[in-house]
C-alpha cells in the first residue's frame, strides 16, 4: 500500500505539496488528476524516490521510498518526458535495466518488443517522442514492477498503441496485481482505465474515490419547467454545485445520488427532469470551480 | 488483486556488488569514445615527442642521460581533463530528465556515485599508464648501457604515481563539486576554483603585500591546492629525483582525496534532484565562489590595468577592489545563472565581495598584525640571507641542471652574520618601510632579505631608493659581502684556464701566466677588501682603468651542497667573469706593472670619433654592481654605425672629434651608468691593432658638459633627472596633460613643440631660479609640450619617471 503522511515538498519558496496525507491500495489503477502545477508530477517523483520530502513521509508498505533500493526495485517510474541517454538504444537500455532490476524478465521484454513496432537496436535519438514513450513502457513493464508510476502515460502515443498499452496494463494488474499510478490531464483516458481517482489541488488531495462511487456522488440534471424556478428554489432542495439556465431549461450539477436528486427536484413540477451521466472531466471542472478555480478565465 | 510484501532493508545493501561493476562498465562504455580520444591525444603529446626526442638525443655517459617525463603535458591534462571528466560523468545531475532516470532506479546514491567515480579513475589512469609504459620501454632501449632498466623504470613509475595521485586528487575534488552543482558551467567553474583557490588566495595576498608594502612573504604556497601541487611538481620534474617533501605532500593530498570521496558521498546525499538544470541557484557555496571570482578579478585588474595607470599603488588596489570585485562576482553570476535575474538579491553579496577585496590592502595598510613594519631585534638575528638583484648585472653561474655548462643570472645570494652587516640591513629595512621615497633611477634593483631567527625565518623584499645608496655602499664593502659577491674569491689557480688583461676600452693587453694566478688572486682579493664605501661609486675619484677576464677550465663539474665541486673537491659558485680594475687597486696594478702590463695606459691610438647620445630607458638606472657583463668582450669588433640602430633607439647624437676632448672623455667615462644622469657615448676607433672597433661607455652628464662646454659641437639638453623635476611639478598641479614619448629627434624640435622655458613663461612658472646658464640654455632647446597638448619627452625620461 502506498501511503503519504503529511507529505510536504517545497521548491525554494514554492509549496508544491502541502501536508498531503493519503493512501492508495495495492492492485488498483489510480488516476491522479489536478490542474497544472497542482503537484501531480512532484507526488510521483516523491513516490519514485527522485525527490526527498521536505517534511512528512511517503511510504510503500510502511517503508520510506527515498534511498531505498530494495523498495525501488519494485517500482518503475515513467516521467512525462523521457530521458534520451546519449547513444543508447532500447536493447542497450534493456541491458542496463537487466543488471539493475532484480525482477527483470528477458522473456517479457522479448514478447513486448514483438508487440510494439520499434526496432530494439534503434538509437533513442532517432526515435520520435511517442516511440520513446513506447520504449519506456516496454522497458518498464519488463522490469516486472509491483508499482508502475506513469506521468502523462499516453502522451504522444497513437490510438492503436494506446489501446495496446491499456490492455497490457490491465493484464498486468490481473496477472500480477500491479498497482498503477497515472497522473494525467487526459481525463477521458483515465475514466476508461482507472479504478480510483484522486484530485490534487494546491498541494492537497481534494478527494479520492472509486470512479464508480464518484459518479454516484454527483448528479447532472436536465431540468425544464414553465416558468423556470430561480436558483434559490433549487438550492433549497439540493446541494447545487453549478447552475446554468437558458429560457425555461436549466442544467444543474449537484452533490448526491442522481436518482435522489432527480426525485427531490420533481417537487418543482418540472416538464422534464432527467439525470444524465457526468464525465470525469465534468466532475473535475465542477470540483475545481467549487474550490474557486475559475475556468471561465481559461476556457474560451 | 494481490498485495506484495516487499523485503527491503536500506542498510543491508551491499555496496561493492555485481550491480556496481556493471554500472561502472556501462559508464565506461558510454564514454568509451571519449576515453579512446583522450588516449590517442596523450599518445600524440607524450609518446610521439618522446620518440622524436630520443632519436635526436645521443648521450655519451650516464651524467648526460636525461629521462623524458613529458611533465608539461601531464600537468596541462591534470589541470583540465579531470575537471571536464567530473562534469561529464556527473552531468546527469545537471539535467532534469536524466536525474529522473538515474534517481528513480533502484540504486543507492553511494553506488551511483562510486560507479561513476571508479569509471573516472579508469578513464584517467589507464591512458597515462599506457603512455608511460610505452615511454619507459622506449627509454630503456634508448639508454641501454648508460642507465639500468631498474633505475629508469623506478624513476618513471614513481613519477607516474605522483601524476596519477595529482590527477585523481583534482578529479575527486571536481566530483565533489559536480555533485553539488546544478549545471555543467557551475561544475567546471567551481571545480577549477576549488582546485586552485587556496594557492590563488595566498598568492594574491603575498603579491599584494609585496607590491603595496614590499613585504615578501616567502612561505611556499604551492602545496595548498592540487593545482599548486601540479604546477610545483611540473617545475621540478627535470631534476630526475623526487624530493621527499613532494612525496609527503602527495601522500597528504592522496589522503585528502580519500577524505574527499566521503565528503562527496555526503554531499551527493544532500543533493536535491530538483536542483538539476537550475541556473542561478543561490547557495552559500555559490556565493562564496562568486566572491572568490570577485577577489581574483580585483587583483587581475589591479595588476594589469590600474597599477600601470595610477601612480599610487594603494589607490590602484582600492580601485581594483571597487571595480573588479563586483565585476568578477557578476561575471560568474552571469555565466552560472544565465543572466542577472538575482541581481537585486545579490547586492548585499556584491557589497560583501568588495569588502573582502578591500580586506587585504586595508589589513596590510594597518600593518597586518605587524607584518608590514616588523623588523627583528638585532640580538634575535642569527644570520641574514640577501638576494640582490641588479637590472642588467650579469653573473655567470654554473648550471645546476646541466652540470658542465653555464648560465647567467642578474642576482647575488649573500649570507651575512657580522654585527655591522646585520645593523646595515636592519637600517635598510627600516628605511624601506618608510613612505614617500624616490625610487627614480634605481628601477630594477631590489633587495630580498631573509632573517634567520631563533625559531623561524622572516622574508621581506624591497626596492632601493636613492637615499639608501650610502648604506648600500657600506654594505657592499663589508668583507663578508665582498667575499661572496666577487667571483675571484671563489677561484683557485687550479680551476682557471686563462686570465687576460684589458684596458678600459676593452683593448686586449696581455695574458697572465698560469703560475702567477695565485699571486694575482691574492692581490685582487686584497684590493677588493680594501675598497671603501666612499670610493665604491665615485668613479671620478677612483676611475676604472681596465679589466681582468677570468675563464674557467671546461671541466666536469658535479653539484655539491650550495656550490659545485670541480675536479679534486674545489668548490666554485661563479663561472667566467670580468673584473673591473680601478685606480685604487694598487696591489693589482703594481703586480701587473711588474709583469709589464699597464692597463691604465688606455690605448687611444686610432680613436677618431666619440658620439654622445641622449640616454634611453636602458641607460637610466644605476647598476649596483662591481663587475661587468663578461659577455661585453667581443663587442669591440663591430662598428658602432652598424650596431647603433639596435643598440640605441634614438638617432640624435653629436660627434666629438677634437682629440683633447676625446681623450678627456675617455678618461672620465665608465663602463656602466654611475648615476641616473649619464649619457651613453660610443668610442669608435680604427687602428692597425684592433681594426674598426666601437665601445659603449657612459659619462656623467655634468662631466660631459664640463669637457665640451667651450666647443660648439654639442648642444646640452636637459637630462632625465632635470626634466623629470619639471614633469613631476607640473603634472601634480595640472592633470589636463597626458604623457607621450617623442620619436627620435623630435625632442630637439622646438619649432613644433613648446620648449620647457617657453612653457614655463606661458604659464608663469618660476622654473628659472637657481639654474645654471647651461641649464637655462637647455630649457630653451628641450621640447616639452606637443602641439596637441601632451607632455612630450624622450624615452629615457619616461623610464626614469615610472
Amino acid at each position: 500500500m502506498i501511503q503519504s503522511e503529511n507529505l510536504t515538498k517545497r521548491f525554494n519558496n514554492t509549496l508544491a505539496l502541502d501536508s498531503l496525507t493519503t493512501s492508495i491500495e495495492d492492485g488498483k489503477i489510480y488516476g491522479l488528476v489536478g490542474s497544472n502545477g497542482a503537484g501531480k508530477s512532484t507526488f510521483l517523483r516523491l513516490l519514485a524516490g527522485v525527490y526527498r520530502p521536505t517534511e512528512g513521509r511517503i511510504m510503500i508498505n510502511g517503508e520510506d521510498v527515498y534511498e531505498n533500493p530494495a523498495l525501488k526495485s519494485e517500482l518503475f517510474f515513467i516521467p512525462d518526458e523521457i530521458y534520451q541517454m546519449p547513444g543508447a538504444s532500447m536493447d542497450s537500455l534493456a541491458k542496463i535495466y537487466s543488471s539493475i532490476y532484480p525482477n527483470w524478465s528477458a522473456s517479457r521484454y522479448a514478447e513486448l518488443v514483438k508487440r510494439f513496432p520499434i526496432p530494439p537496436e534503434r538509437k533513442l535519438s532517432a526515435c520520435s517522442k511517442g516511440m520513446r514513450r513506447q520504449i519506456a513502457i516496454i522497458l518498464g513493464l519488463s522490469c516486472m514492477p509491483k508499482y508502475l508510476l506513469l506521468d502523462e502515460a499516453f502522451d504522444g502515443l497513437d490510438p492503436v498503441i494506446r489501446v495496446a498499452v491499456r490492455k497490457i496494463i490491465a493484464d498486468d494488474i490481473l496477472d500480477r496485481g500491479t498497482t498503477v499510478l497515472i497522473a494525467s490531464h487526459n481525463l477521458r483516458e483515465l475514466e476508461d482505465l482507472c479504478d480510483q481517482v484522486g484530485l490534487l489541488h494546491g498541494g492537497k488531495i481534494l478527494f479520492q474515490k472509486e470512479l464508480a462511487e464518484l459518479q454516484q456522488d454527483f448528479a447532472k440534471i436536465q431540468f425544464a419547467a414553465k416558468p423556470l424556478p430561480d436558483k434559490a428554489a433549487f438550492e433549497q432542495l439540493v446541494d447545487v454545485i453549478s447552475f446554468h439556465a437558458s429560457g425555461n431549461v436549466a442544467e444543474i450539477v449537484a452533490h448526491g445520488n442522481p436518482h435522489e436528486v432527480e426525485h427531490k427536484l420533481s417537487a418543482l413540477n418540472p416538464l422534464l427532469c432527467e439525470s444524465v451521466p457526468l464525465t470525469l472531466e465534468e466532475i473535475f471542472i465542477t470540483e475545481m470551480e467549487a474550490v474557486g478555480y475559475d475556468y471561465n478565465n481559461v476556457i474560451f | 488483486m494481490t498485495t506484495t510484501t516487499l523485503s527491503s532493508n536500506k542498510s543491508s545493501e551491499k555496496l561493492f556488488d555485481r550491480k556496481l561493476f556493471s554500472m561502472m562498465a556501462g559508464c565506461l562504455r558510454q564514454n568509451g569514445i571519449l576515453m579512446a580520444m583522450y588516449t590517442v591525444g596523450l599518445v600524440l603529446i607524450t609518446v610521439l615527442p618522446t620518440f622524436y626526442d630520443l632519436r635526436q638525443y645521443t648521450p655519451t655517459n650516464t651524467q648526460d642521460v636525461e629521462l623524458f617525463t613529458s611533465s608539461f603535458f601531464y600537468a596541462a591534462t591534470g589541470i583540465i581533463v579531470p575537471v571536464l571528466l567530473a562534469a561529464i560523468l556527473f552531468h546527469y545531475l545537471h539535467n532534469r530528465l536524466s536525474v529522473d532516470f538515474y534517481h528513480s532506479m533502484p540504486v543507492s546514491r553511494n553506488k551511483l556515485f562510486l560507479s561513476r567515480y571508479f569509471a573516472g579513475i579508469v578513464f584517467l589512469v589507464v591512458p597515462i599508464t599506457v603512455c608511460r609504459l610505452i615511454c619507459i620501454v622506449m627509454q630503456c632501449f634508448a639508454f641501454n648501457g648508460l642507465m639500468s632498466v631498474v633505475k629508469i623504470a623506478s624513476y618513471l613509475l614513481m613519477d607516474l604515481l605522483i601524476w596519477i595521485i595529482l590527477h585523481l586528487t583534482v578529479f575527486t575534488f571536481s566530483c565533489m563539486i559536480a555533485v553539488t552543482s546544478s549545471n555543467a558551467a557551475e561544475s567546471i567553474i567551481y571545480s577549477i576554483a576549488i582546485n586552485g583557490c587556496l594557492t590563488g588566495i595566498v598568492y594574491i595576498f603575498f603579491s599584494l603585500a609585496n607590491m603595496l608594502y614590499g613585504v615578501e612573504l616567502n612561505m611556499s604556497f604551492s602545496f595548498l591546492s592540487p593545482y599548486g601541487m601540479i604546477s610545483c611538481y611540473q617545475s621540478m620534474s627535470y631534476a630526475q629525483t623526487i624530493p621527499n617533501y613532494m612525496m609527503i605532500w602527495c601522500s597528504i593530498w592522496a589522503l585528502l582525496a580519500i577524505a574527499g570521496v566521503f565528503v562527496s558521498l555526503h554531499l551527493y546525499h544532500r543533493f536535491h534532484s530538483e536542483w538539476a538544470q537550475q541556473w542561478g541557484r543561490q547557495s552559500a557555496f555559490s556565493q562564496l565562489m562568486k566572491l572568490l571570482a570577485g577577489f581574483l578579478t580585483s587583483f587581475i585588474l589591479f595588476v594589469s590595468l590600474f597599477n600601470p595607470i595610477f601612480e599610487d599603488q594603494v589607490q590602484s588596489c582600492l580601485i581594483g577592489a571597487l571595480v573588479g570585485g563586483p565585476l568578477g562576482f557578476l561575471l560568474v553570476e552571469g555565466i552560472t545563472g544565465k543572466g542577472f535575474g538575482n541581481l537585486g538579491k545579490n547586492l548585499k553579496y556584491i557589497a560583501l565581495t568588495v569588502l573582502v577585496c578591500l580586506t587585504c590592502p586595508v589589513f596590510l595598510f594597518f600593518n597586518g598584525f605587524g607584518i608590514v613594519s616588523r623588523i627583528p631585534d638585532l640580538q634575535d638575528i642569527e644570520k641574514i640571507e640577501l638576494t640582490i638583484r641588479s637590472q642588467d648585472a650579469t653573473y655567470e653561474i654554473l648550471d645546476w641542471n646541466n652540470p658542465g655548462t653555464s648560465s647567467t643570472r642578474n642576482y647575488l645570494y649573500i649570507t651575512l652574520s657580522s654585527e655591522r652587516s646585520k645593523e646595515i640591513v636592519r637600517e635598510l629595512h627600516q628605511r624601506a618601510i618608510e613612505e614617500g621615497k624616490d625610487y627614480s633611477g634605481l628601477r630594477g634593483n631590489s633587495l630580498s632579505i631573509c632573517y634567520t631567527l631563533p625559531h623561524s625565518e622572516m622574508n621581506r623584499g624591497y626596492s632601493f631608493a636613492l637615499s639608501d645608496l650610502p648604506l648600500i655602499q657600506e654594505l657592499f664593502c663589508q668583507p663578508e659581502f665582498v667575499e661572496q659577491s666577487q667571483a675571484v674569491f671563489s677561484y683557485t689557480p687550479q680551476i682557471l684556464q686563462s686570465v687576460s688583461c684589458y684596458d678600459k676600452l676593452g683593448t686586449y693587453c696581455d695574458e697572465i701566466d698560469a703560475e702567477k694566478y695565485q699571486q694575482l688572486l691574492t692581490a685582487v682579493q686584497t684590493d677588493l677588501l680594501n675598497l671603501t664605501p666612499e670610493l665604491l661609486n665615485d668613479y671620478e675619484k677612483d676611475p676604472v682603468v681596465g679589466y681582468l677576464e677570468w675563464v674557467l677550465k671546461p671541466t666536469v663539474i658535479t653539484p655539491g651542497e650550495g656550490s659545485f665541486i670541480i675536479e679534486n673537491g674545489d668548490q666554485v659558485t661563479f663561472g667566467n667573469s670580468a673584473l673591473v680594475i680601478r685606480s685604487s687597486y694598487q696591489n693589482t696594478l703594481s703586480l701587473l706593472k711588474s709583469w709589464g702590463m699597464q692597463p691604465q695606459n688606455t690605448y687611444l691610438d686610432g680613436i677618431h670619433t666619440v658620439s654622445v647620445f641622449m640616454p634611453d630607458s636602458y641607460d637610466m638606472n644605476i647598476n649596483l654592481r662591481s663587475t661587468i657583463d663578461y659577455r661585453s668582450f667581443g663587442l669591440g669588433e663591430k662598428n658602432y654605425r652598424d650596431i647603433m640602430p639596435s643598440e640605441h633607439g634614438d638617432t640624435v647624437f653629436w660627434d666629438i672629434t677634437d682629440p683633447q676632448q676625446m681623450e678627456a672623455l675617455v678618461a672620465a667615462c665608465t663602463p656602466f651608468p654611475t648615476s641616473s644622469s649619464c649619457n651613453p657615448i660610443y668610442i669608435q676607433s680604427d687602428s692597425e691593432k684592433n681594426g674598426n672597433s666601437c665601445r659603449k661607455m657612459y659619462i656623467e652628464n655634468s662631466v660631459l658638459l664640463s669637457i665640451v662646454k667651450d666647443s660648439q659641437e654639442i648642444s646640452y639638453l636637459l637630462n632625465a633627472e632635470e626634466l623629470d623635476q619639471f614633469f613631476k611639478i607640473h603634472k601634480k598641479s595640472d592633470s589636463e596633460y597626458s604623457t607621450g614619448t617623442l620619436s627620435s629627434g623630435d625632442f630637439v624640435d622646438t619649432s613644433t613643440y613648446l620648449s620647457v622655458a617657453e612653457f614655463a613663461r606661458q604659464n608663469n612658472l618660476d622654473w628659472f631660479t637657481g639654474k645654471t646658464p647651461e641649464q637655462l640654455d637647455a630649457m630653451e632647446r628641450t621640447a616639452f609640450i606637443s602641439p596637441d597638448g601632451q607632455y612630450s619627452t624622450y624615452d629615457g625620461v619616461e623610464s626614469y619617471h615610472w
